[in-house]
Order: structure tokens, then C-alpha cells, then sequence
């Protein structure tokens, strides 16, 4: 077993987890956090995308081991009082449709928002590239961040 | 419930962490049984998923500060430390200027969300026939620095990839960087994949070119290697010998395209047969040649 302390959405915790769990399955299981979905399993499909230490990334693949001291956000983590500007602008232009892939889609989108908070369209294209919707809403995905974006500057 | 006890579960490997160089290739060499070493985890994750990798100990080199990620322009060579992430390669300006053809391959890996954790180190190490960096790096002419309980070799990509997801690493050793020559002022660098979508894919062929040019406007020096048509990355030999000497011409660069298809040696698979993977050999080899040279031209 490995003693790990991450932060997760601003809320420290300290587990102790088996050496070859996953992120993921830490974030579900122990941390009690579902909105970080199990697809593919293998980085192929970006359901599971949380932001670690300011970078989109695809928590099926990482140890969670590997994250210790780490800070964690999760869909759970981007309301605050109401929802987000970006998950509000998700609603506003139909951007979820059966909602599986929205968890990952934002996570990936609010991190490009973060470093860069003026994306051009093939900017936004190319942060949410490794995030499938089957629902194929990827123009109101784009449209969605793109107005969260111009609505902040 | 936050922080709650563990259930009691049975461990696959056990997870280490070296704070060292020399403690990490301690453990590599003096470990029994499969050891698997950890850089960016976007391979190993996978393999460990399904089970096609039992290691006793993962070796996580992320705390082992000869390897944190940088990038060190020398006066002959471009050293990127094992750690690196492929998007601090991508974004570099530096990286952007002088290899435009790196950075083009190290943007065809996975998603952003793939080369936010993925490395070049690991994307050499995990030897796959099919992967974008190493043609790029082969055709540069790109060494691997390992260090080991034996010490540093400084080894050839074209040698270090011995086969079939095989490398020449020994036991008890791992990649410290890798090695990028400094290409002279006039010269170029050129990749080009061949896949159905944009992102998330795997190559059905790619290519890697380089071309320096002389003061007369010959070409000095060529690379080129092949990827998704060998079961390694392969360097076409015949093809960059055709262009050395020579001056860059369009009708030069289709020779050398079809010189290339004679060390390709591909296979059908669910991506592409192998009849299509070789015809794209030649066009992609003569498309990238072209921006090559190019480039090249175009060097201020």
C-alpha cells in the first residue's frame, strides 16, 4: 500500500491505496467523486479527464501513486455557488447531449481556458480532440467555449 | 467517505519512487524479475490494464532530478531530459525554430491529454513499430544518453530500436534524454502521418526527412526513415544516398520516394494492408522531402 496526500477540488486527502490503482478508480471509489467517468480504460476516449497540477489529463492511465501532493480538479470542482461560465455556456448551446463524455469535455476545455483564455476554434478543437462524444455534439462543444471564453475577456 | 481505510487488497507490483539517478539504477539492476520503468505512463498504463506486462516493481523516475524535464540547446546538440512531457517539446519556441519536424510528429501523438503526461523518452523506449517521434528522430540522425550500473552510452537511435518493441537497453539501464544534432543553418526537418483521423490515431505510414543543404545549394546530408512499415522504425539507406550530392529537384525526390519502399516491409492489419502501406511509402517520402527542402531554402 502507498500513503498518498492530494487535493481534490481545493479539499485535502489523505488515503493509503494499492500500488497499482488508478487514479480514476481512487477519485470514484474513495474519494466518492463520479463525475470522472470509465470508458475506454486505455487514453483512448477522455471520459475520465481531470485537470492534475493545472494539466487536462486522462486519469484511467495514471497512477494514483504517481499524483501524491498533487492538486486535483474535477467536474465536481468548476461550480461555485451557481454552475461555472463555461458549464452554463455548455446549456446554453446544447453542448450536452446524453452527458456521458461532459465531465471529461469540460475538464479539458476549462484547463485550455485556464492557460490560454482566448483559444481561437481550431485552439478548442485541438484541447478536446482526445475527448469522443458519440451524441457527435463536438460544433456546440467548441461553440460552448468559445462563448465561455469571449464572455470572460 | 473521504480519507477512509483501504480495503485489504492483494497488490500487483510494488510502486517505488528513487529520489536519484544512482538509486533509481540501483533498483533496475539489482531488482530480480520483471522490473517496469514509469516516465509519462501513457504505454505502461495500458499494458498494466490488460495484463499484457506483470512487473514485480514499478520504478517511477518522476522525482529523480537528473531527468526533470528541460531542454538544453549546446553548441552541437539539443539534449530533451528523459521527463520531458512531448507538449513542452511542442510548444517550445526554440524546439518550433530549429526542429519544425519534431515538433510536427510529437503533435500527431495521442490527444493534448496524452502529451501533457506522454515523453519522447518513453515513446522511443516503448519500441512500437507504429510510433510518430522516432522516424523523425532517426532521419535527424538523434542518439539515446542511457545511464546504467556500467555507466553512459550515448547509442544511435537506429541501433538503440533492435526490433519489435525490443531496445538495446541492458539491464539495469534507462534513458537519461535524448540527443538531437544541431542541423546546420541551411537545413530542414519534415514529418508527415498517414491516418484517418487527426487525433487519437495511429499511423498507417509515417515519415521522417531531414535535408542540409551546402553553399552551393546541394544537398549535404539527408535523412529519412519509415514508420507502420517494418517492425521496428527503419532508415531508408538507398533512398538518402540517391539525394546526397545532389541538387534538391521534385523529380529527385519521387526516385528517392520510391527508393525508399525497398527497406519497407509492411504488414496487413486493421488499419491498412499492406499493398496500401507500401504505396504510400514513395508519396509520402516525396511530399516530405519537398517541405524538407523547402525549409531548408527558406532558412534565414
Amino acid at each position: 500500500m502507498t500513503r498518498i496526500s492530494i487535493t481534490v477540488n481545493g479539499e485535502r486527502c489523505h488515503l493509503e491505496v494499492p500500488a497499482d490503482s488508478f487514479l480514476l478508480e481512487v477519485l470514484r471509489e474513495r474519494v466518492g467523486l463520479t463525475g470522472a467517468k470509465g470508458s475506454c480504460l486505455e487514453g483512448e476516449c477522455g471520459a475520465c479527464t481531470v485537470i492534475v497540477d493545472g494539466m487536462a489529463v486522462t486519469s484511467c492511465l495514471i497512477l494514483a501513486a504517481e499524483v501524491d501532493n498533487a492538486e486535483i480538479i474535477t467536474v465536481e470542482g468548476l461550480a461555485g455557488e451557481g454552475l461555472s461560465r463555461l458549464q452554463r455556456a455548455f446549456l446554453d448551446h446544447g453542448a450536452a447531449q446524453c452527458g456521458f463524455c461532459i465531465p471529461g469535455q469540460l475538464a479539458a476545455a476549462q484547463a485550455l481556458l485556464d492557460s490560454n483564455p482566448a483559444p481561437t476554434r481550431e485552439e478548442i478543437r485541438e484541447a478536446v480532440a482526445g475527448n469522443l462524444c458519440r451524441c457527435g455534439a463536438y460544433e456546440q462543444i467548441a461553440d460552448a467555449v468559445l462563448a465561455a471564453a469571449e464572455a470572460t475577456s | 467517505v473521504r480519507g477512509a481505510a483501504s480495503p485489504q487488497v492483494k497488490e500487483r507490483f510494488i510502486y517505488y519512487r528513487p529520489a536519484s539517478l544512482d538509486e533509481a539504477v540501483d533498483l533496475l539492476g539489482n531488482t530480480d524479475g520483471e522490473v517496469s520503468v514509469l516516465a509519462g505512463g501513457t504505454d505502461l498504463s495500458v499494458a498494466i490494464r490488460h495484463s499484457e506486462v506483470h512487473p514485480r516493481m514499478v520504478i517511477d523516475l518522476k522525482a529523480v532530478p537528473e531527468l526533470a524535464p528541460g531542454i538544453a540547446f549546446g553548441p552541437d546538440s539539443c539534449l530533451i531530459n528523459a521527463n520531458t512531457p512531448l507538449i513542452t517539446i511542442e510548444r517550445d519556441q526554440e524546439m518550433r525554430c530549429h526542429y519544425p519536424g519534431l515538433v510536427e510528429a510529437v503533435r500527431t501523438v495521442g490527444s493534448v491529454l496524452t502529451r501533457n503526461r506522454a515523453t519522447l523518452a518513453g515513446n522511443i523506449c516503448n519500441a512500437s513499430p507504429a510510433a510518430d517521434t522516432p522516424p523523425m528522430l532517426m532521419a535527424m540522425g538523434a542518439e539515446v544518453v542511457t545511464s546504467g550500473i556500467e555507466g553512459e552510452r550515448v547509442i544511435p537511435l537506429d541501433a538503440f530500436l533492435t526490433g519489435y518493441r525490443k531496445t538495446a537497453l541492458k539491464q539495469g539501464e534507462l534513458v537519461r534524454a535524448v540527443s538531437l544534432p544541431r542541423l546546420g543553418r541551411r537545413a530542414g526537418t519534415a514529418f508527415l502521418k498517414l491516418g484517418i483521423r487527426k487525433a487519437m490515431e495511429i499511423s498507417v505510414t509515417c515519415v521522417g526527412t531531414m535535408i542540409g543543404l551546402a553553399d552551393d545549394g546541394a544537398m549535404h546530408s539527408a535523412g529519412i526513415a519509415l514508420g507502420s512499415v517494418a517492425p521496428r522504425t527503419v532508415r531508408a539507406n538507398p533512398a538518402e544516398e540517391l539525394l546526397v550530392g545532389s541538387q534538391p529537384t521534385p523529380m529527385l525526390f519521387a526516385d528517392a520516394g520510391r527508393a525508399a519502399m525497398e527497406v519497407a516491409e509492411p504488414i496487413d492489419d486493421l488499419r491498412a494492408s499492406a499493398e496500401y502501406r507500401m504505396a504510400m511509402v514513395p508519396i509520402l517520402v516525396e511530399r516530405a522531402l519537398a517541405t524538407a527542402s523547402r525549409r531548408a531554402q527558406d532558412a534565414p
